[in-house]
């Protein structure tokens, strides 16, 4: 009797099941397609570039390019990565801080979201031209003009472009942060006659930093991975940065860059392997940011969470 | 003496200015103004070219020689078609699938390897795309291709084909916008109210009708926002179409054509062109089109949400 009543409701549902069968099998192939990509390009890097690694050995990561290692495209990455956050945190977490506690929220201040996400999606090599006009062009003939000194390719234009394009990610999770603050703490820190500067400094900044701090984790990990706006503001070189401030107006060794010049130089100075070492190296350095960010974010939404 | 205590009070007070305070408005000016200063500079430097070039034979012409840069923006539609296709095509299943068809605590597993996707470097990209994806494509996935729409001329592979061209450049990007598609439109999919789905379950839909009918409709505002960033993505990705593209001169006549898109051509060009003011101005025209093309991205995003809102 169950199985009779089963067959009258499957026949009033006009191959409904069926399609609905049909269309899961369909997801689950797409979903496992897509889900595969990831295992097959870190695969395939970590297979040819591990091997790679430990052919070189240490000296393959201390030495500089000029005795066949990489060292000093690490040390130029962390260089630029560093120095460009060193610039556009301050700069983006206060100007975050303006537009959340100071700004009045009216048109012009949407406006102004509107040029920081716009300023998100401008592609990199764009932000790689302006470092050109700008550095290379611009401010290099005003310092020929001024000191006599002729600058084309030096970190410091690198770094300072990488600032520029971090600048609207750092504003945007900082403002994120900023908001996610509960009101009540502000209010606290008023009713106890504290001013709207200090406030922002002891409760609200402390209160956000957490946030602040795994977008900067984020948006580092995006600029050790980006070759387009260094290629024409940093330029490459195979030798270790001097450890003198004259280095910053040098140019400087990236991994990404090797990459770029490895890829441009194949058969010449390097080999396909060579490629595969330095994206490996890359992808572990990524790794090991985006692993510190994701602790940071379960380490604050369990222990810091507001009860 | 005066002179020199009114000198003293002078500095004590822009000195006292330079409190944490005043230098918030500063930072904000600066992070505002950011966006204007790169699209003067960039227009500026492309001046030369307009004016020896004049506006629509930069812009649309085709012979580089010449100037002519609507190559390069015809390559871009065409990669940018082709990685969007794949991308909603593989995407929105996925999407669709993690969020309703999947118990929450797995979906939270497998979300992160998609998202892991975006922190990929884009020149990583390109390499796997070149060394190991590349062979697959052309001894494998083209001729399929071929066997199967060889009958339209856009379909058929052409002479020489290594598999460098706009259909590889255009799968592998698809695969570097899968976090980004995927994410907004999972998330788009997630906010529908679950009222709305227990409504539909209550008049007798199954799972797949309610997504069908109810959930889709009401996240398909997300999901164009979606695609739209995944746009912008495609279309300022460098690096990996640098390694892939193959390099052509003009339009592609095939969709495995090899060509130049306006980021890989910027890149290669620079380098070569700096003795030539005028093709470097040209080069500049192309960075000012790819800024004016986020622009308008971005516009269409904030009305497609602000729609979806009222709606």
């Amino acid at each position: 009797m169950m199985r009779r009543k089963l067959k009258t409701e499957m026949r009033n549902l006009n191959g409904r099941k069926l399609e609905e069968r049909v269309m899961m099998i369909f997801m689950l192939l797409f979903t496992a397609l897509a889900l595969s990509c990831f295992f097959l390009i870190i695969g395939d890097i970590f297979t040819k570039g591990l091997g790679r690694v430990v052919e070189g050995g240490w000296d393959y990561l201390i030495k500089n390019k000029y005795e066949g290692g990489i060292g000093n495209e690490i040390t130029g990455t962390l260089l630029l990565a560093f120095l460009s956050s060193f610039i556009s945190i301050p700069i983006g977490v206060f100007a975050a801080v303006y537009a959340q506690e100071y700004a009045k929220q009216n048109v012009i201040t949407k406006a102004i979201r509107f040029t920081s996400e716009v300023l998100a999606s401008v592609p990199s090599i764009v932000f790689g031209l302006f470092g050109l006009a700008v550095f290379v062009f611009f401010i290099s003939d005003l310092m020929e003009l001024l000191f006599g000194y002729r600058v084309t390719f030096a970190l410091l234009w690198g770094a300072l472009t990488l600032a520029f394009m971090e600048i609207p990610g750092i504003i945007r999770t900082s403002e994120e942060a900023i908001k996610a603050v509960p009101i009540t703490y502000r209010e606290g820190s008023y009713a106890l006659g504290a001013g709207k500067w200090h406030t922002v400094r002891k409760v609200v900044l402390p209160a956000a930093l957490p946030g602040i701090i795994t977008g900067v984790l984020i948006s580092f990990g995006r600029t050790i991975g980006e070759t387009a706006p260094i290629i024409y503001t940093a330029g490459y070189s195979p030798f270790l940065p001097h450890a003198s401030p004259e280095a910053l107006f040098e140019p400087v060794g990236s991994l990404t860059m090797g990459i770029y010049v490895g890829y441009m130089n194949l058969g010449l100075t390097h080999t396909v392997a060579d490629l595969y070492g330095s994206a490996f190296i890359l992808i572990l350095m990524v790794v090991a940011v985006n692993v510190a960010a994701q602790l940071l974010m379960r380490y604050h939404a369990r222990y810091l969470r507001v009860r | 003496m005066n002179l020199r205590n009114e000198v003293r009070d002078l500095l004590r007070i822009y000195r006292g200015w330079l409190r944490g305070e005043n230098l918030l408005f500063p930072c904000f000016l600066f992070a505002a103004i950011l966006l204007f200063m790169i699209a003067v500079f960039i227009f500026w430097q492309s001046i030369p070219a307009l004016r020896v070039v004049g506006f629509i034979d930069l812009v649309f012409g085709t012979d580089w020689q010449a100037y002519g840069i609507g190559a390069f923006i015809a390559a871009s539609f065409l990669i940018t078609a082709i990685s969007v296709f794949i991308a909603v095509v593989i995407g929105l299943p996925t999407a669709i699938y993690l969020a309703e068809f999947i118990p929450a605590r797995i979906g939270g597993l497998l979300r992160p390897f998609i998202d892991m996707l975006a922190g990929i470097p884009s020149i990583v990209y390109g390499m796997w795309g070149l060394y190991a994806f590349r062979p697959v494509l052309k001894d494998n996935i083209a001729p399929f291709i071929d066997s199967v729409l060889g009958f339209i001329p856009f379909f058929r592979i052409p002479q020489g084909y290594t598999g460098c061209g706009a259909l590889l450049a255009g799968i592998v990007l698809a695969i570097m916008i899968f976090p980004t598609f995927i994410g907004i439109s999972n998330d788009a999919i997630r906010m529908v109210p679950a009222a709305y789905r227990e409504a539909s379950f209550a008049l007798g839909a199954t799972r797949w009708e309610t997504v069908k009918k109810v959930v889709l409709p009401n996240a398909s505002s997300g999901i164009v926002a979606a695609l739209i960033l995944s746009i912008a993505r495609v279309i300022g990705e460098t690096m990996a179409v640098l390694f892939l593209c193959g390099g052509g001169r003009g339009i592609p006549q095939t969709i495995y054509g090899i060509c130049t898109p306006m980021t890989a051509k910027i890149a290669g060009a620079v380098g070569y062109n700096l003795d030539n003011p005028v093709a470097m101005s040209a080069l500049f025209m192309i960075g000012f089109v790819l800024f004016l093309i986020s622009l308008m991205l971005i516009l269409a995003v904030n009305l497609v949400m602000r729609r979806g809102r009222m709606a």
